[in-house]
């Protein structure tokens, strides 16, 4: 699967792989030849040949960039499985070689006919905001990093082994997020009435979840996991960091819906899809606790906020419900193990991370 | 080319009707409005309410002396039955009952450079001509707007508005589907199409049950326009009802969006003409119409369940010259009209914004000690298709025979300068080829110690303009103000306002002073406008001029600056400053801007279900009609509720920020 070289934004328009950047032209190719048929000279045996590389993870350090990604996409995706019997859900699960069965990391259903039709008031009236977040919201169609990066010094030559980390995750949950949205086909904003006609093209994939949420939130949380890994802090929902870190995130979720281009739903599944990917990622990179998630959007109701979903504080409309039913569950945490192929990535970007973090008081707990 | 200062007599009371009235070409019949007051037999008003009704019946006052064709004295209809209630009634009337809003043909207003004097009646004040409006014909017997069984609770609150651009069709300001909220409207501007409405005398008025049939009839907002004629690319030279944003949508949404039909609407529609020209000359005879005829139709609505309806209304309008000392004619009537009803009738309440022209530098304050002399640059812009106006205010004369001070004004382009005293009802005028460009007027008010003078400074516009009046040179016009008498005085320098308003074609350009002072180094903004402390423009003393009453006394008038909603709630850059002789500053404020980076605030675009960003005073006074307004539902006694403001700003914030209305169902930021 190709994406834009750099980071993944929005998600799945393909691109080229970075090594088309690297690509030799036939001119330079033709200078290559005559060169060497100039200066080469005849042809000598060679006698003692450099030893192979060793096969752990310290060759990561002996590919490009382009080349590193698309190793650490394949390794952080193994082990992934689907399972979208249930016409209208998909659960996504994770098996590592040496677990017997699968763990769950996601179970998604998708909301009702009604439930969407109901959202597009929402949609009407964050069209209001689509002149004035307009900079925001083409920025946001491929840019996500340098907003979130703005919270710390996010440079990319500056923190490579961090921005690589990034990527990954942006990348990763891109790809797994096109299986969901498969698994769920649930329309677009514009499917439902004439008169949404979004300020940017709607891509082409499902709504719910939301891929700008999805992505945005999975990098922020993990984004928050190494500034409190590196500073040795205690992560804390009050922390201003981890504050602005969620605020930003939910703004780019939230431009998404005054774009036109997606239900407050889909961020909220985003966000859920977003948190729980980054645990098992964080757990994929140093060994972390999962906690397994369930979002059931029948009977969603409401608009997207990130402190909601953090606090679980969504409910199903009392027509399918009587007694109050949560839209959002969470599971008893599982351990999961790390790869030592993303470990080393991981500790490299500690390191940098704590070059990066003014000694910070200990957060209150 | 002759040009040369000359001296004649003033032809009109009012120094700016005056210049209007020397510097125009030709016009069409002139009606302009006036302000009566009636002259009592003894203590009873009856004979000359009488008499009143009898010249409005007829058409024309005997000593007019024109035939039987002619009409040459006019009333609405809805101010007629005003006049027929006060004389059924029986009832002794008061002075400010027995004022009224008449129309007159120019000719029969004036005699010398003075009011024509008549047996039952005095002028208050006169208006100048009505400009581009087409004339009604007059109905023999009055049809004034009834407002047949409206539901009127003790919960109800009229909302009052005078604006420009204003959508009635508009689905925030309905209660239901098909029913609006607005239980009257007068366009001054727009004419019936098929029957006139004689029953006033210019443009049309619509009642809650012609806009009903309307929105039942119509499903886009634009059609009733069209039908109604207030959008007529074909007829009309401006159709404010068709651009995306207008002031008096956004402004109305702020104030009484969305509500129920506890807050039933009365509307008055400014037409372009007057919103055209900023100066306010001819704003303020509509204004003080407007404001009367939502009074008489509040008056008149519930009149079946006895119960007049508390009223607030909102003037998002203001002016920047004038005596900022509550005797300004225009304020001084709006006042009274406000606290009579409230004290006789209903509480009433009329908010009106502080004025945006902090750093417009359109103020200047001088101290001369006898014989001294100080000066500053009047800048008059190229391309400005209207008059300016500057008037300069000099306290301490304490009745003067002669002005207490020489003015020298020195025109740009090596025209002549004239150095003089100016004389009452005289003006100096600079003419080229015989027509005047630029004068200089001058009058005393008060008496005895509390005795003010006035130099009123007027400059011809610099560019073609529909008027064709004669071309005066832009540029940095010199003053100069010495004090000739032998005590110290204050002069304040008020530059009129003149620019053009939201949403129309350029025309007016706003002039502004100068001094070589005023580009020390501000450290808010890093730019070298700041006044250094010797230069004599200042920030203070901006207050809009029709918003200089007292505050303390009844809190019947409300004065409403800008805040903007970022760390510590600062004014926001534009919001004026008091202290006036009588005011502070503001009595409190509202957000009118979110951020830096998010400007204004959000409300009813033009077209139903459409939204617009606006900023300024203008939409910081409806937030608090709203508050008052929810506030007049339990109690008779109102005072706006919020968050209190540091001592520090209160000259330009008031002394508390009334926060935001949920009038958007969505968040653009953050909140502070």
């Amino acid at each position: 699967m190709a994406w834009l070289s750099g980071e993944s934004g929005e998600s799945g328009e393909s691109g080229e792989s970075g090594e088309a950047l690297r690509s030799t032209s036939a001119s330079t190719a033709r200078a290559l030849i005559s060169s060497r048929e100039g200066v080469v000279g005849a042809w000598k045996q060679v006698d003692s040949p450099p030893p192979n590389y060793a096969t752990d993870s310290s060759a990561l350090d002996l590919w490009s960039a382009p080349v590193r990604l698309k190793t650490l996409q394949a390794e952080m995706l193994a082990g992934i499985y689907y399972d979208d019997s249930g016409k209208e859900s998909v659960a996504v699960e994770y098996r590592s070689r040496h677990d017997a069965s699968s763990k769950s990391l996601i179970h998604l259903l998708r909301p009702r006919e009604n439930d969407f039709a109901a959202q597009l008031d929402y949609v009407n009236n964050y069209a209001a905001l689509r002149y004035e977040r307009s900079g925001e919201i083409v920025s946001e169609q491929t840019k996500i990093l340098a907003f979130l990066g703005s919270v710390g010094f996010l440079h990319p030559d500056r923190m490579r082994r961090t921005t690589e980390v990034l990527k990954l995750v942006l990348g990763v949950t891109g790809v797994i997020e096109m299986r969901i949205k498969h698994a769920l086909a649930c329309r677009r904003p514009v499917e439902y009435s004439p008169q949404i006609q979004p300020m940017i093209s709607t891509p082409g994939h499902g709504s719910l979840p939301s891929g700008h949420s999805s992505e945005s939130f999975a990098a922020a949380f993990v984004f928050y996991d190494l500034i409190t890994q590196a500073g040795a802090t205690e992560p804390s929902q009050t922390d201003p960091v981890f504050v602005q870190l969620m605020r930003i995130a939910e703004r780019i979720a939230i431009n998404r819906t005054v774009a036109g281009v997606h239900f407050p739903v889909d961020s909220v599944a985003g966000m859920v899809l977003g948190q729980t990917l980054a645990e098992f990622f964080i757990a994929r990179f140093r060994t972390a606790n999962v906690r397994p998630r369930t979002f059931d959007g029948r009977g969603f109701e409401g608009d997207f906020s990130y402190e909601r979903v953090l606090k679980m504080d969504y409910f199903k409309s009392k027509e399918l419900a009587k007694r109050p039913e949560p839209i959002i569950k969470e599971g008893t945490a599982v351990s999961m193990e790390e790869s030592s192929l993303l470990r080393r990535l991981w500790d490299e970007a500690i390191a940098e991370c704590t070059l990066m973090i003014n000694p910070r008081p200990k957060a209150a707990r | 080319m002759t040009v040369f200062w000359q001296e004649a007599a003033c032809e009109r009371p009012d120094s700016y009707l005056d210049w209007e009235y020397r510097t125009r070409k030709t016009m069409g019949e002139t009606w302009c409005s006036v302000l009566i007051r009636l002259v009592p037999d003894g203590d009873d008003y009856l004979p000359a309410l009488r008499k009143l009704r009898e010249v409005v019946d007829q058409g024309r006052q005997p000593e007019d002396n024109v035939s039987a064709a002619t009409i040459s004295i006019r009333m609405s209809d809805d101010e007629r039955a005003v006049l027929a209630r006060r004389i059924g009634s029986g009832k002794p009337i008061d002075d400010i009952e027995a004022q009224f809003f008449i129309y007159r043909l120019e000719p029969f207003i004036y005699d010398g450079g003075g009011y024509r004097k008549h047996s039952f009646y005095e002028t208050i004040f006169a208006g100048p001509p009505i400009v581009g409006l087409t004339f009604n014909d007059r109905n023999e017997t009055a049809e004034p707007l009834t407002f047949p069984h409206p539901i009127v609770t003790n919960k109800t609150v009229a909302i009052g508005i005078v604006d420009d651009g204003i959508a009635f069709a508009h689905s925030r300001f309905r209660s239901s589907r098909h029913k609006s909220r607005i239980a009257a409207i007068w366009l001054q501007e727009t004419e019936r199409r098929r029957d006139r409405d004689n029953g006033v005398l210019f443009g049309q008025r619509l009642d809650g049950n012609s806009i009903d049939t309307l929105l039942a009839a119509h499903d886009k907002d634009d059609d009733i326009y069209r039908e109604v004629g207030a959008t007529d690319f074909g007829a009309n030279l401006y159709n404010p009802l068709a651009s995306q944003v207008t002031h008096g949508t956004h402004v109305l949404d702020l104030a009484s969006g969305g509500e129920s039909e506890d807050r039933p609407i009365f509307a008055v529609q400014l037409p372009s003409a007057a919103t055209i020209d900023t100066s306010g000359v001819t704003m303020g005879s509509y204004v003080l119409q407007a404001v009367r005829m939502i009074m008489s139709w509040a008056d008149q609505f519930g009149i079946d369940q006895k119960a007049p309806v508390p009223l607030v209304i909102n003037f998002s309008y203001g002016l920047s010259a004038g005596p900022k000392d509550g005797t300004l004619l225009l304020e001084r009537t709006l006042l009274d009209l406000v606290h009579h009803r409230s004290k006789h009738v209903a509480p009433t309440r009329l908010v009106l914004p502080a004025g945006n022209n902090y750093r417009a530098r359109l103020t200047a304050s001088m101290k001369l000690p006898s014989t001294a002399a100080q000066s500053l640059d009047w800048v008059i812009l190229p391309d400005d298709k209207t008059a300016n106006f500057l008037e300069i205010w000099i306290d301490g004369g304490a009745a003067p025979k002669h002005c207490s001070v020489e003015i020298e004004l020195t025109p740009p382009g090596g025209l002549p300068s004239i150095k003089l005293r100016p004389k009452s009802n005289r003006i100096s005028a600079l003419t080229v080829e015989g027509r005047p460009i630029a004068g200089i007027y001058y009058l005393v008010t008060g008496t005895d110690r509390d005795a003010r003078e006035r130099i009123l400074l007027a400059i011809n516009p610099t560019a073609r303009n529909e008027n064709d009046r004669d071309l005066a040179p832009s540029g940095s016009w010199g003053i100069s103000i010495k004090n000739r008498s032998r005590r110290p005085l204050d002069a304040h320098f008020y530059v009129q306002r003149d620019d053009t308003p939201f949403g129309y074609p350029h025309r007016g350009r706003q002039s502004r002073l100068d001094h070589p002072r005023a580009y020390a180094r501000e450290t808010q903004t890093g730019d070298y406008r700041l006044h250094a402390a010797d230069c004599p423009i200042v920030y203070h003393d901006t207050l809009s001029s029709i918003a200089t009453s007292p505050a303390a006394g009844p809190d019947h008038v409300v004065v409403v600056g800008a805040a903007e909603a970022t760390d510590g709630y600062p004014p926001a850059d534009y919001t004026s400053s008091g202290p006036t002789k009588l005011r502070a500053g503001p009595d409190c404020a509202a957000i009118a801007d979110q951020g830096d980076a998010h400007w204004g605030v959000i409300a009813a675009g033009t077209f139903s279900g459409s939204t617009a960003i606006m900023r300024g005073t203008s939409v910081a006074a409806p937030q608090v009609v709203r508050q008052l307004a929810k506030q007049l539902v339990t109690s008779s006694v109102t005072a706006p509720q919020g968050n209190p403001v540091g001592t520090a700003d209160r000259g330009r914030l008031g002394e508390v920020i009334v926060p935001l209305p949920q009038t958007c169902p969505v968040q653009r930021r953050y909140p502070v």
